[in-house]
């Protein structure tokens, strides 16, 4: 069943058309992996999906959720969206004067209006699963990248999102560092949860990823199962970069 | 000797000078925390350039800030009366003009300069967050309204507290005018001393010295503040202490001095004493 529908999505800045009508479906529990190079539009389709890029236009559904036309989408719309889904980001953007655990706890609170007590120990549990119980006290600027960027799946996951939205989550960290958070993803798409995954690391793509996007200048050039894309590709384009990303 | 100085006076013109203590604090916090509130008003209308509202706060913070203080609060205390006399003729507001306290016109005045001031420290700061920081509040589904109030705000305002704090105490400087329009702040209780002792160097001085320690004491309690809010930055006496021990130990190297400060160094003070 699809949980997340996007077709005809168009944006431009400036008059540089960066999405040229792009259409990708996540069904449930499914994990896509969006591949492309820099500049491909990946991080924009992500924002849009959140609208923290105004869509130019086309038709968004989350499970029966419609916006017919997401240029004109109302408050209540971007609301629903950004109610259902939940992005990490590739600086983390862990609220600075929040302890770990307030960072997670926050959106419990304030959006969803669970009492803080409980909220704390939902948050905390989720921690737990990121393998951060001891670091729940600690304030962003005291953790490495891989904890922050855990700390924020957790924040993400504790939203118990039907949609996550990563934005190549791993590329702002250390080499070192990479492994312990694509665990983290891995769990989470272990258990079920759908999402779509921006990313260069085509080797973790390629191990968790049900279907993957291949998007190049703001259109989607080639889509298939991970093995189809990454083994088989159908189109030059996608075997050149493949080539130069090393598979 | 000639009794031409005489310092003993300034000493004890201190008391008297201090019955204007509480009017001098009341204008400056009075005009500071709702000046502040104006000021954040601005700033927000500034940055999202809300249009009509955006060309009229731009006028007012580049007259206030182009125009002595001493000025405006001439414009306040003969400017208010006239305006309330045409509300009252035309609105019929029944205000009583001459009764009105002439506490008013100083802090309406103060208020103004220091919504002026601060906008420009609030705008600045709360564009120099990290848009990262709104986006990841918007995206767990937090309205921007509480967005702003939970994470934008308070991040904003730890920057700006410097700034603030050094507004305030030239404010609190500044509120040494409210004696041309008789309002009895701590110069205006020094002058009517002086005008019964005619020592009036003594008690400059003596006036002088007051604001001074008011200022130092109005800049430190900034300072706690801001170290205050910047939780992060907290760090735990435990986790110093042990910073402290690490330092003692590279510089010394010695095994012993280590056994002896490992044990029981619970805070900083037991570590510097070891």
């Amino acid at each position: 069943m699809s949980v997340l529908q996007i077709s005809g999505l168009r944006k431009q800045f400036d008059g540089t058309e960066i999405l040229r009508g792009i259409d990708v479906e996540v069904n449930e529990g499914e994990v896509v992996g969006l591949i492309g190079s820099s500049g491909a539009g990946k991080s924009t389709l992500l924002r849009c999906i959140d609208f923290l890029e105004q869509p130019d236009a086309g038709r968004f559904r989350l499970e029966d959720y419609e916006i017919a036309d997401v240029a004109s989408a109302a408050k209540a719309d971007i609301a629903h969206f950004r109610r259902h889904t939940a992005m990490v980001f590739q600086s983390f953007n862990l609220y600075k004067l929040k302890t770990a655990l307030e960072n997670v706890t926050l959106a419990l609170t304030d959006s969803r209006k669970i009492p803080a007590s409980q909220a704390r120990d939902i948050a905390s549990e989720f921690l737990a699963r990121v393998g951060l119980s001891e670091k729940q006290d600690s304030f962003p600027d005291k953790l490495s990248g891989g904890q922050r960027q855990r700390v924020a799946l957790a924040r993400a996951a504790v939203l118990k999102p039907k949609v996550m939205l990563l934005d190549e989550p791993t590329s702002a960290l250390d080499p070192e560092n990479v492994g312990e958070v694509l665990d983290v993803i891995r769990g989470l798409a272990d258990q079920g949860q759908s999402m779509i995954i921006a990313s260069h690391e085509m080797g973790f793509l390629r191990q968790v990823a049900d279907h993957v996007v291949f998007m190049d200048h703001g259109v989607v050039e080639e889509e298939g199962s991970a093995e189809q894309v990454f083994l088989h590709p159908g189109k030059e384009r996608t075997q050149q970069f493949l080539s130069r990303a090393r598979v | 000797m000639p009794d031409i100085f005489n310092p003993s006076v300034i000493l004890s013109d201190i008391p008297a000078i201090l019955q204007g203590l509480p009017v001098t604090l009341e204008i400056v916090v009075f005009s500071a925390v709702i000046g502040w509130i104006f000021g954040l008003g601005l700033a927000l209308v500034k940055m999202h350039r809300i249009p009509v509202l955006y060309q009229i706060c731009g006028i007012f913070v580049s007259f206030t800030r182009g125009t002595p203080e001493l000025v405006q609060l001439f414009l306040a205390y003969y400017g208010l009366p006239v305006i309330i006399e045409y509300a009252n003729y035309y609105w019929g507001a029944g205000i009583p003009v001459r009764t009105l306290p002439k506490m008013l016109f100083v802090l309406v005045a103060f208020t103004n300069i220091t919504a002026a001031y601060s906008a420009e420290s609030f705008r600045a700061t709360l564009e120099g967050v990290d848009k990262g920081q709104m986006e990841a509040a918007l995206s767990s589904g937090l309205s921007r309204w509480s967005a702003y109030r939970r994470i934008v705000l308070p991040e904003a305002l730890v920057v700006a507290i410097p700034s603030l704090g050094s507004q305030f105490v030239s404010m609190l400087k500044g509120t040494s005018l409210a004696f041309v329009v008789s309002v009895v702040d701590m110069t205006s209780a020094g002058q009517l001393v002086a005008s019964r002792t005619y020592r009036y160097l003594e008690m400059y001085i003596a006036l002088a010295l007051l604001y001074w320690i008011l200022s130092g004491a109005f800049s430190g309690l900034f300072r706690v503040v801001e170290r205050l809010l910047k939780r992060n930055e907290r760090v735990s006496e435990g986790l110093r202490a042990s910073v402290f021990v690490q330092r003692v130990r590279r510089l010394t190297g010695r095994e012993e001095v280590e056994r002896g400060i490992n044990v029981g160094v619970t805070d900083i003070r037991t570590a510097k004493a070891v």
